[in-house]
């Protein structure tokens, strides 16, 4: 990220992609021109050495100086290799060493002509010249890939001597006033060979024989020592040096800039948070020196000493910079980038303008009208007056129950699939109903064998009618509270989700047996109607069917010995429904309720169904505090496995140190507390997840039969806050009342305040809106 | 390449971080001599900086990590020394500056580590930054998702390096192939164990004089989670050479341990050595951000624009300063300057937006607004309509507020702010009940956000339910203990049930 943008002043295209190097470039003015132009030399891996001059600030065709083909360029260097104030091109190929001399002919390029090449005998790497030795010309330094340094003085090779420890070859650089090359090896240090200790060092190492105690025992030389080695732990891409009053070297790594002295010690390190790539160190002055380092992020940083100075960003991925003066504009740099690409740049001052993405212009009055609509859907919505029913629906049709084959719960082994039925799903003509998703659900202990059904890709059309059979059974042993199954299917109709929902009544038959009427029982509940009895025959033909006329009837708790009678009276318009247990009660007055309000349907006067006198409220009470108190020994239960599991992860926590230490002392005992731990923990799981089907109480429909207890939030405290809000709302008796904020919800402490809440909400029940039936 | 030497190609190659290629180019040295160490150095090196992330980079800590931590010293420590107890007063106050999920102040700039406070419960930890999602459950299976393209890459011809059957011992002498080596272990076969016996090994073959070996093998340490060990072999490292590798690692250490202050005297010691260094210098800014300073870590920042004036962090940290210091005008400029770098996001057009509405500038606001939410995502999008609902609101539009704050909440049903202010205009509307849902439900999601409880209280006293007004001023009070208008609601209860106590 910079503010300013590198600006292009002269560019063009000089070598294919990715054939360019860190060496590839070279800027000077190499044919001696009058004038002084500095020229630019690219090469590339392709062996395509061409040269260019910049006339004015765009590319002509004509600024190609020179092109040719050779062997694969591996470095430039400009150097003055035939005598001390020549200016010549030297050209490092895999196997040769070419210095060249460019020449200028007037209004023809220029032409090059080779002075001296020598054939290599390894493959070369890189070179570095200078004046080794205190030389009068340039000497050529080659490192071959195997790491020999070979020096060549005008076409003949001098010494060649071993790096130590080398593994790839690294870059080079020659520090003048120490005599030294500097170089960096795979070690991630830079290190420096003084130019007397390679030369004195024994010829034997010239002789990469074996390992290095036999090259420097055995043929008697020197081992080639470094004068100083710096660790900087990172690879090093290049080498400079930058001419400071004391010379420094520049190392950069990837992604550090590193300033070494002379001496080895490092200055100071520059962390830069993007991968770099080439560095330039320029306008070295006293102590303080610039360096221009480019990433491959695009952005050239113009550094002067620790700080930023400039920073241009789009500057592609350089690979390699060199600074220049063309056309009288002093200052430009010259980069070569990964693509080839060959641009002469300066850092402008303007901003970058931030280029955003064209949106489209808005039609300011469609949108207008659109919200109006919107708007008015969204109030229409808020009213309750929106349209929200399509004209036509899924038809689903439900069949009478039928017998299945007995299949047993996978759920619950107790139950077994006796009965079911089957949903019809079909549509109207011209309607398609797609992501068609079936739910059943069932109070515990009715079940459904099945949960969801999601018709996934099949869509539903007038051609195509699904079928859907359901099977239902009662797990034994358990009263059932309630005697229907809630079927809901949701489904989408040109893109808008649409449900179905209705409950389907399930038959007595599955949780009781018929059984002979009992005469005598605990607890009783009459309930009144406004006609005559009919016997019960009329009022479960199905059940009764073949049986002589009987005004009782009694069913069994299916597996259990409980059984509730349901008795007409003879005389009086009144059912008795008795039991010894009131639970056993609950599903036979829904069944009978029913089954009144079946053969009843259509008769004048409607019938009324009322009840004289209300049980007692102490039994419904005992079950509450029952319920109660396992919930709260559940509690407790569950705070006693937060303890047991903490103490578990102690226990697993003092293993692992001891498994962590050096020196383990004995495990004493700690396997076996770990293991009774872990028993313990199981245990009260088990124990906890059991006790769930506590009691099922028949209540009216405010307060829920269903026991759906949950670890958050249990029966007490939901039924404990509708009623607090019916009382508060609907069956208050002073505007006082009214104002209350409900809590949170929680576990009560005591059931105190839910008992005497069920009794006001009872007391008051009669003559409220609720029991009269206007909202 | 025709006429180069395939292991220069391949060099050159790795050098122009083309890694994929030159590992490719090794692929078939190695096929022809298997025992070419250059080609084997090269190869490892390849497939190591291909998947490498740098060593000196915080990781959000996993789930399991700060959870199970075992390193905290105090499990109650006093403000400002511990990341999961930010000074609370200082700097600009919890009014003004909103947070981040876990009750952070927001600050200008997002890294991995930032996010999230150190959470004090479970339920905080899974909630943590937005949705649950977006902790890892450990950083061993979070952080290292890289892993599985690199071990594939090196299935194709076989596994590249079986580590268990090198001689580690003798690796540990061969200097250069065993820094490539470790690093591949650590990076690419993430086998801290292996990497530090071998940095063990390498240690104590450099004479203990290597401070590289020192700063690996306390990273390596680090990985495995001994912070003390760790510590020791990086403040050994840092003593023999001073390094800004190991600086930053031995800072790292201390962040996990939970020691901001001891990380803070380390970037200090490593700026003794390396002044001006932006990288230590963006270090001590976050921590102090993490510790709730966000006065002196406004001052690291200004440091560090010094020294680099186009870090973008230090900008944008120091944009959000600005804003929620009250001169919308100056922020105005640091996001136009980061507009002006090249930043492009949902966010930086958003904060434009809220600058310049700020800053009076309304035309520009709402175009930027626009801009925002034509490039966020959900997580932004429900920012940016809280936004435009609080200018709906400023300019009297409360219809548009209300939309806005709807479809905030649709875009993230955990924008607890949202619904705060939702639950004003319900409020504000008359319907009671509503706003209670939505300030119960400001609560819920957002537990650190102290106004549904002053609102919540507000409207219990004006429906004359004081216990519930009490209770909820006390949260906001707990949340916030500087907040004056629920000092004052407070004394007016106090005085009210006293009146109804006599």
């Amino acid at each position: 990220m910079s503010l300013f943008q590198a600006k292009e002043f002269w560019t063009t295209k000089a070598c294919e992609p990715g054939t360019t190097d860190i060496g590839s470039l070279v800027v000077g003015n190499i044919d001696n021109n009058k004038d002084g132009i500095e020229r630019i030399v690219v090469g590339s891996l392709t062996g395509d050495l061409s040269i260019y001059t910049v006339a004015e600030m765009e590319y002509r065709s004509e600024d190609l100086l020179f092109h040719t083909k050779l062997a694969p360029v591996l470095q430039l260097e400009m150097g003055a290799f035939s005598s001390p104030d020549a200016r010549e091109l030297a050209i490092l190929h895999p196997r040769e060493i070419a210095v060249y001399t460019v020449k200028g002919i007037v209004g023809q390029g220029v032409e090059l002509s080779k002075i001296f090449g020598a054939k290599l005998e390894r493959t070369a790497a890189n070179f570095v010249p200078g004046r080794f030795g205190g030389a009068v010309k340039d000497v050529i330094c080659v490192q071959s890939m195997d790491g020999a340094l070979s020096f060549y003085n005008h076409g003949r090779l001098g010494l060649v001597r071993f790096v130590p420890d080398f593994l790839v070859p690294g870059p080079l650089c020659y520090l003048q006033h120490a005599d030294a090359i500097i170089t960096s090896s795979a070690t991630w240090a830079v290190c420096s060979y003084k130019f007397l200790v390679l030369a004195s060092a024994g010829e034997a190492a010239a002789q990469r024989s074996g390992d290095s105690s036999q090259r420097s025992t055995k043929e008697g030389g020197k081992r080639v020592t470094s004068d100083w080695e710096c660790n900087i732990g990172e690879e090093v891409l290049q080498l400079r040096v930058c001419g400071t009053k004391t010379p420094c070297i520049l190392a950069l790594g990837r992604t550090s800039l590193f300033w070494i002295a002379d001496d080895g010690s490092l200055l100071r390190s520059n962390r830069i948070e993007s991968p770099l790539s080439c560095c330039l160190p320029f306008r070295c002055v006293g102590e303080s020196a610039h360096v221009v380092v480019c990433g491959t992020d695009g952005i050239v940083r113009v550094m002067h000493d620790k700080k930023v100075a400039w920073a241009a960003g789009g500057a592609g991925s350089p690979v390699a910079v060199a600074t220049t003066t063309q056309c009288g504009v002093k200052g430009l740099l010259t980069l070569l980038d990964e693509n080839g690409t060959l641009s002469v740049v300066y850092l402008g001052t303007d901003p970058r303008l931030p280029v955003l993405k064209s949106q489209n212009e808005h039609n300011y009055e469609a949108m207008d009208s659109e919200l109006k609509r919107l708007q008015k859907i969204m109030s229409a919505a808020k009213d309750g007056k929106l349209k929200t029913v399509p004209d036509a629906q899924l038809q689903v049709e439900i069949s009478d129950f039928y017998p299945v084959d007995p299949v047993r719960s996978e759920v619950d082994p107790s139950a077994v699939f006796q009965t079911g039925l089957t949903v019809s799903l079909s549509a109207p003509a011209g309607y398609v109903a797609t992501d068609v998703v079936m739910r059943i659900v069932c109070e515990r202990p009715l079940i459904c064998d099945q949960v969801a059904i999601n018709f996934e890709d099949q869509a539903i059309d007038e051609e195509t009618a699904v079928d859907v059979r359901l099977a239902f059974a009662s797990v034994v042993g358990v009263p059932v509270s309630s005697l229907h199954a809630a079927l809901s299917i949701t489904y989408t109709v040109k893109g808008q989700p649409q449900t179905y929902e209705c409950e389907v009544p399930l038959p007595l038959t599955l949780a009781y047996d018929v059984a002979p009427p009992n005469k005598t029982a605990q607890h009783k509940i009459t309930i009144a109607t406004n006609h005559t009895c009919i016997t019960m025959n009329e009022l479960f033909p199905e059940l009764l069917r073949g049986h002589e006329m009987t005004p009782a009837i009694g069913f069994r708790l299916r597996d259990t010995d409980e059984v509730a009678t349901v008795i007409s009276a003879k005389t009086s318009s009144r059912y008795r429904i008795q039991a010894d247990s009131w639970s056993t009660m609950a599903g036979v007055l829904v069944a009978v309720t029913r089954a009144l309000r079946q053969h009843f349907s259509g008769s004048t006067p409607p019938l009324a169904i009322s009840m004289k006198e209300l049980p007692s409220l102490s039994p419904l009470f005992t079950a509450i505090d029952t319920h109660f108190h396992i919930r709260r020994a559940k509690a407790e239960m569950a705070a006693a496995l937060g303890e047991q599991a903490t103490q578990f992860r102690s226990l697993q926590k003092r293993l692992l140190a001891r498994v962590k230490d050096v020196t383990p002392s004995p495990i004493d005992q700690m396997s076996s507390l770990l293991e009774a731990t872990q028993h313990e923990v199981h245990m009260r799981w088990l124990f906890t997840f059991d006790l769930d089907d506590a009691a099922f109480h028949r209540v009216s429909s405010i307060v829920s039969p269903h026991v759906v207890d949950t670890i958050e939030q249990g029966w007490e405290e939901s039924t404990l806050a509708s009623l607090t809000f019916l009382i508060s709302t609907t069956l208050a008796r002073s505007e006082k009342d009214k104002i209350v904020n409900p809590g949170p919800l929680q576990l009560p402490d005591s059931t105190d305040k839910l008992h005497r809440y069920i009794k006001l909400f009872v007391d008051r029940l009669p003559g409220s809106s609720i029991a009269t039936g206007e909202a | 390449m025709e006429g180069v030497d395939p292991l220069f190609y391949a060099h050159f190659l790795f050098r122009r971080r083309r890694y994929t290629e030159a590992a490719d180019v090794c692929s078939e040295l190695l096929a022809k001599n298997p025992y070419d160490k250059a080609a084997w150095y090269l190869k490892t090196r390849c497939l190591t900086e291909d998947v490498r992330i740098d060593e000196t980079e915080l990781e959000e800590e996993g789930l399991a990590e700060v959870m199970l931590d075992e390193n905290a010293v105090a499990s109650v420590p006093r403000p400002g020394t511990s990341f999961s107890r930010p000074l609370t007063d200082s700097g600009s106050s919890r009014g003004i500056r909103p947070m981040s999920k876990s009750g952070r102040p927001v600050s200008g700039f997002a890294r991995p580590g930032t996010q999230g406070a150190r959470p004090s419960t479970m339920e905080a930890a899974v909630r943590t930054a937005r949705s649950a999602t977006s902790r890892p459950v450990t950083s061993a299976s979070g952080r290292y998702v890289r892993l599985g393209t690199a071990s594939m890459l090196s299935g194709d011809d076989g596994t590249f390096i079986d580590v268990s059957k090198l001689d580690l011992r003798k690796y540990a002498f061969r200097r250069g192939l065993a820094r490539a080596l470790v690093l591949y272990i650590l990076h690419v076969l993430n086998d801290t164990g292996k990497a530090m016996e071998l940095a063990a090994y390498a240690t104590e073959a450099a004479r203990f004089q290597d401070w590289w070996w020192k700063a690996i093998l306390g990273f390596c340490y680090h990985r495995l989670n001994l912070f003390r060990d760790a510590e020791k072999q990086l403040k050994s490292s840092f003593k023999q050479t001073p390094s800004i590798l190991a600086c930053m690692l031995l800072a790292k250490v201390y962040i996990r341990m939970d020691q901001p202050q001891n990380a803070i005297q380390c970037y200090r010691e490593g700026l003794e050595k390396f002044p001006d260094e932006p990288v230590l210098l963006a270090g001590i800014a976050r921590v102090f951000e993490g510790i709730g300073d966000l006065t002196k870590s406004v001052e690291e920042y200004k440091k560090l624009l010094k020294v680099d004036s186009t870090n973008v962090e230090a900008i944008a940290s120091l944009a959000a300063d600005k804003f929620y210091g009250d001169q919308p005008e100056i922020a105005l400029v640091f996001y136009r300057r980061l507009l002006q770098m090249g930043v492009e996001s949902a966010e930086l057009f958003n904060n434009l937006g809220l600058s310049c509405f700020q800053a009076q500038q309304y035309d520009m606001a709402l175009g930027c607004f626009e801009r925002a939410l034509s490039m966020a995502d959900d997580e932004a999008m429900s920012d940016i309509w809280y936004n435009i609902a609080f200018v709906g609101m400023s300019l009297g539009n409360v219809k548009l507020a209300r939309e806005a704050l709807v479809l905030a909440v649709t875009c993230d049903s955990t924008n607890g702010e949202a619904y705060n202010n939702l639950g004003v205009i319900e409020q504000r509307k008359g319907n009671s009940g509503d706003a209670r849902g939505h300030y119960q439900t400001a609560i819920k999601v957002s537990p650190h956000i102290h106004e549904p409880h002053y609102n919540y209280a507000l409207m219990s006293l004006e429906a004359g339910d004081l216990q519930q007004a009490y209770k909820q001023v006390n949260d906001a009070l707990q949340l916030y203990s500087a907040h004056l208008p629920s000092q004052d609601l407070l004394k007016e209860l106090k005085a009210t049930l006293s009146q109804h106590a006599s």
